[in-house]
């Protein structure tokens, strides 16, 4: 605590070769500077590849260039350990400074965050897509600070739909079935459908049906939760039928995607799967070095729904603390430097969220997406992140959701106890 | 009234004598232990909110909660058959093979080296390579088992509901065996020869030598091995998660896994998970005492209480010899027929037999080390390869850079062997007076340590990491050391005491007429001859601590100084999208190594030192 008390003008001006990019926007508020500087911060955040920790290290090695008194704690956690570890700081009211995890909106609701205009600048703000800044609002201030996205699509393997004499990719829930029969009178034993419904990600793929059937999670006209809507019901019910006819493989409930569903495309023994769009290095890698032809689409819909993907945002939080306000900002500022927030996406083979680093990201060929794939963004559309209980929600989702395609059970039943959980909140 | 004082004072002073004797081990426990412990019951009766934090105390509510959940009596259900189940088949299985393997065949010392690579493996790598070869189209047993014919398919095993639990059980079993048959084996090395003799001689067969000698003599033995199993199944939490945490549903929970599932995936409540907890714990606590009260030893005299404790020890006893003398009537005629034909084959067979058992128990380790050399590929040929394609020798060049293996080495031979110095220390004493002197508060001593094997570590975690953001202990080495130690001394002090107690009191006595204090006499004298089960308790602990995930997840995860422990670091490559298992397992490979190697040079020592003496 007795450290020299900086000014975040000296800083900028001591890092400078990481900020090029955004010379000369103002300081967020610099009567934080008053404030004695906390002499260590944390941030926690998940492992989304083997390359997460390096970047983050890079950022901390330019910080402390800076401030070389701030000692900086950085964990990066596996997914199975965040939860815990978050939950288990929460309680312990040992909050981290920098967090990268779902649950963003109790933590703003109960006070503990940051507005984002608290810890950005507002070129910063101004430089994050619509699309995701709306998506970070909790009555309407931005407190998640868009991290990295996916867009997610269906991939189709193009060799099997020539072999079974599939001329196009399925568009309605009608066509897939009838694509379905077309592949398995060709080779029984591939899963038309690879679908993924298991506890560790199934909330995407649920999303992502729940809406092509029509549906949503969320009722906005009525403001409650309709997972149990008869166009849900309908839809799942569906999906079991699909997994009834062995359109999918035999037991999508269970089914992750990195262990169960990507293999089975990348092997050719699945025709359809979801997948992020651009080269995500657990999907695609196989696949290129397999020289497989691949094409990404739309998922099928029912009941004229509108062709869409699904976006999912990942974010990072800033946690209220004594003396971090401005250590949290030039953390974050490096973090944000276009060039350097574009290096991260490539990374985790990821779409980033501001305008001035998608630019590099489209023009590089080696991400794997372009300025076409702009449109399929703006057809994005979000979990209900920001509706009270989505946390609830979305952790029955994500564990349950499977039942609706395993034996035994109702379907109904099943989104039944879901939407009990996201109304208990 | 003077002489009622010195004696109040000379009994308080005797009374005092086993105090620095125990107190280390009393105050390690305690202090690390008793904390988190009390953390757990104190959340039990708190509302917490989905973020974790703490509201108001809301006395009974969390368990009335629970109680009202729909799903409760299935996986109490579950929980039981987890628990009979594994348990009962275990004990028998081990009971067969370590009684096969006191026969001596040829191949014995082969069987034993296989036995201990699966005891030397951390828990979460050997269920991460039963997940690998259980896998539906990707997994080397469906190869295997529609190679030989035996089904064509490729059955999901631990993803199928119908299949799951059954798997789950299956690999805890297998995983349960090397360690209770060494512990069986030690027992029977102690039966004395000259019995067994003495009963042939007066004519009773081999099935009533077996069942009316040997038994009753290893019965300590065996419950030694009930117990420590009966602890280790209830709160096994690795097997049962690594199968079947990414499959929707509850056809394989556990409590244990339950409770994981309320506080952190799947409803975000620590009050109500803390509330199980406590259950889970209360429930052990009845089964271990009311186990230990009929098992215990009944002098002859008996009082009226002992004569209902034995009448009810005799009639399981006789139940369960019954059902197997039942069995063996059965049976008989396809028994003799079976001897009969067996018998000129009978070295041979039991040659092969013994090494078949040890290449099933190396199967899933060799399966390790060819995956280990594989592309990522090859990893997930559908169907399975069983050799690489390409040999990636390479694999075990890049793990090191793909993570800091070298400093999760360093990291994790400091940590393990300062406990295991630690845990000696203080359990030699304790084991002593235990042993020595005698002293009211030796059961509540003995239970002490035994509720540190009790407890679910995914339950303490939080109290212990309270308890070290309180001490500002995180990441600190002398803290995950003393929690290691203090969750290890119970086993190092169980073992100690089977050990000292086998010592004759009349060497000590004459030690001490000598003029050697009792210190000196537990140095000189004891130590040298309890060299098997010192050696079974440094192996044992240094094993058990390099192997530990949770506690070091949870208080000693700095990568950013780089304390990280092997298990957690190796842990890295198991990611959302992509395992990458070749290095894992390459990783995995060269961490069994040192412990294999450990154990392999003890494993004469170890049979004995586990059992000598058997538990008073």
């Amino acid at each position: 605590m007795k450290h020299v008390i900086k000014s975040t003008g000296v800083a900028v001006a001591a890092s400078a070769p990481l900020l090029t990019g955004c010379a000369g926007s103002p300081s967020p508020d610099s009567s934080a500077s008053a404030e004695p500087l906390a002499d260590s911060i944390s941030i926690v955040v998940a492992q989304y590849s083997t390359g997460t920790q390096a970047h983050w290290q890079q950022v901390i090695a330019d910080f402390n260039k800076a401030y070389p008194d701030v000692k900086v704690d950085l964990q990066v956690l596996d997914w199975g350990a965040l939860t815990p570890t978050v939950n288990t700081l929460i309680q312990t009211e040992q909050y981290p400074d920098i967090l990268n995890f779902g649950n963003w909106a109790s933590f703003a609701d109960a006070g503990l965050l940051y507005p984002a205009s608290d810890v950005l600048s507002t070129d910063q703000i101004a430089d994050f897509l619509p699309t995701f800044a709306d998506n970070s609002k909790l009555d309407g201030v931005q407190y998640a600070l868009p991290y990295v996205a996916s867009i997610n699509v269906m991939y189709y393997n193009e060799d099997i739909f020539a072999k079974a004499g599939v001329t196009a990719p399925p568009t309605t829930f009608d066509d897939m079935l009838k694509v379905c029969q077309q592949i398995k009178a060709y080779d029984p034993t591939i899963a038309p459908y690879a679908l993924a419904l298991g506890a560790v990600g199934g909330t995407a793929e649920a999303t992502l049906w729940a809406y092509a059937g029509g549906g949503s999670w969320y009722d906005d006209a009525k403001g409650s939760w309709a997972i149990n809507s008869a166009t849900n019901i309908a839809t799942f019910t569906y999906l079991n039928e699909l997994k009834a006819k062995g359109c999918t493989e035999a037991n999508p409930g269970q089914t992750n995607t990195g262990d169960g569903t990507f293999p089975l495309f990348q092997h050719g023994k699945a025709a359809m799967a979801y997948a992020t769009l651009g080269n995500s290095p657990a999907f695609m890698k196989p696949i290129q070095d397999a020289g497989m032809h691949v094409k990404a689409t739309t998922i099928p819909t029912n009941n004229g729904t509108k062709p869409f993907t699904l976006g999912i945002q990942d974010n990072l939080e800033a946690f209220k603390k004594p003396g971090n306000k401005v250590l949290v900002q030039e953390i974050l500022k490096r973090f944000y430097e276009p060039q350097h927030y574009a290096a991260v996406a490539k990374t985790e083979g990821l779409f980033p969220t501001t305008k001035s680093a998608l630019d590099i990201t489209l023009k590089d060929p080696d991400t794997g997406l372009s300025t076409d794939d702009l449109s399929l963004l703006e057809q994005s559309r979000f979990y209900p992140t920001t509706k009270p209980g989505w946390s609830a929600a979305n952790a029955r989702i994500k564990s349950d959701i499977g039942l609706t395609v395993t034996d035994g059970n109702d379907v109904a039943q099943v989104l039944g106890a879901i939407q009990d959980a996201a109304a208990a909140g | 009234m003077n002489e009622t004082a010195a004696r109040r004072r000379a009994r308080l002073l005797r009374a005092l004598v086993p105090v620095p004797w125990l107190a280390p081990t009393v105050l390690i426990i305690l202090v690390i232990v008793a904390f988190p412990a009390g953390y757990a019951i104190w959340l039990s009766f708190m509302k917490v909110n989905q973020i974790g934090q703490i509201k108001e105390f809301v006395g009974f509510e969390n368990y009335l909660r629970l109680f009202r959940e729909p799903l409760f009596g299935h996986i109490v259900g579950n929980t039981l058959t987890w628990l009979v189940v594994v348990v009962a088949v275990t004990m028998i299985c081990s009971l067969a093979l370590a009684t096969f393997m006191h026969t001596g065949p040829r191949g014995e010392r082969f069987l034993r080296f296989s036995l201990i690579v699966p005891w030397a493996a951390a828990l979460v790598m050997t269920s991460t390579v039963w997940r690998f070869i259980l896998e539906g189209r990707s997994g080397q047993l469906n190869r295997l088992l529609n190679d030989l014919g035996i089904i064509s398919g490729y059955p999901d095993w631990f993803k199928d509901p119908a299949t799951a639990f059954l798997t789950v059980m299956l690999v805890g079993v297998i995983t349960s065996i090397p360690f209770t048959t060494y512990v069986l084996l030690g027992g029977l090395k102690t039966v004395p020869v000259e019995l067994i003799e003495a009963a042939r001689i007066d004519g009773a067969t081999a099935w009533q030598t077996y069942t009316r000698i040997t038994l009753p003599t290893i019965r300590p033995t065996i419950f030694v091995a009930l117990v420590l199993n009966l602890l280790h199944v209830f709160n096994a939490f690795t097997i049962i998660w690594v199968l079947t945490g990414g499959s929707a549903g509850n056809v394989a929970d556990t409590t244990i896994t339950w409770l994981y599932k309320i506080a952190f995936t799947v409803q975000l409540d620590m009050g109500k998970a803390a509330a199980l907890g406590t259950l889970n714990f209360l429930f052990l606590s009845i089964v271990i005492a009311l186990y230990m009260w009929l098992s215990r030893p009944l002098d002859d005299r008996g009082t009226r209480r002992h004569g209902v404790i034995r009448a009810s020890r005799d009639a399981i006893e006789d139940a369960v010899l019954r059902a197997a003398a039942a069995m063996r009537r059965r049976t008989t005629a396809l028994r003799a027929g079976c001897r009969r034909a067996l018998r000129p084959l009978r070295a041979p067979a039991a040659t092969v037999l013994a090494i078949l058992i040890g290449l099933f128990f190396l199967a899933p380790y060799a399966v390790m080390f060819l995956a280990s050399l594989k592309s990522r590929d090859d990893l997930w040929a559908m169907p399975a390869t069983y050799l690489p394609t390409e040999w990636e020798w390479s694999n075990y060049v890049d793990v090191w850079t793909q993570i800091d293996l070298a400093d999760y080495f360093r990291v994790s031979l400091t940590i393990a062997l300062l406990t295991t110095v630690l845990v000696v220390v203080v359990a030699l004493p304790a084991a002593y007076a235990v042993t020595r002197l005698r002293f009211r508060g030796r059961s509540a001593f003995l239970g002490l340590i035994l509720v540190t094997q009790m407890l679910p570590g995914v339950a303490v975690v939080i109290g212990i990491y309270r308890e070290a953001t309180l001490v500002s202990a995180l990441g600190e080495y002398w803290f995950i050391i003393l929690v290691d130690t203090a969750f290890n001394v119970a086993f190092a002090v169980w073992i100690l005491i089977a050990n000292m107690s086998a010592i004759p009191l009349e060497l000590d006595e004459a030690a001490m007429i000598d003029g050697l204090g009792r210190f000196r006499t537990l140095v000189r004298v004891i130590l040298p001859l309890i060299g098997g089960g010192l050696v079974t308790v440094v192996v044992y602990t240094f094993i058990g601590v390099w192997n530990e995930f949770l506690l070091a997840l949870t208080v000693f995860n700095k990568p950013a100084d780089g304390r990280v422990v092997l298990t957690v670091g190796l842990n890295k490559f198991v990611g959302v999208f992509e395992t990458n298992y070749q290095y894992l397992f390459a990783g995995s490979l060269l961490a069994i190594i040192p412990a294999v190697i450990l154990f392999s040079l003890i494993e004469r020592r170890l049979v004995g030192g586990l059992t000598a003496g058997a538990i008073k």
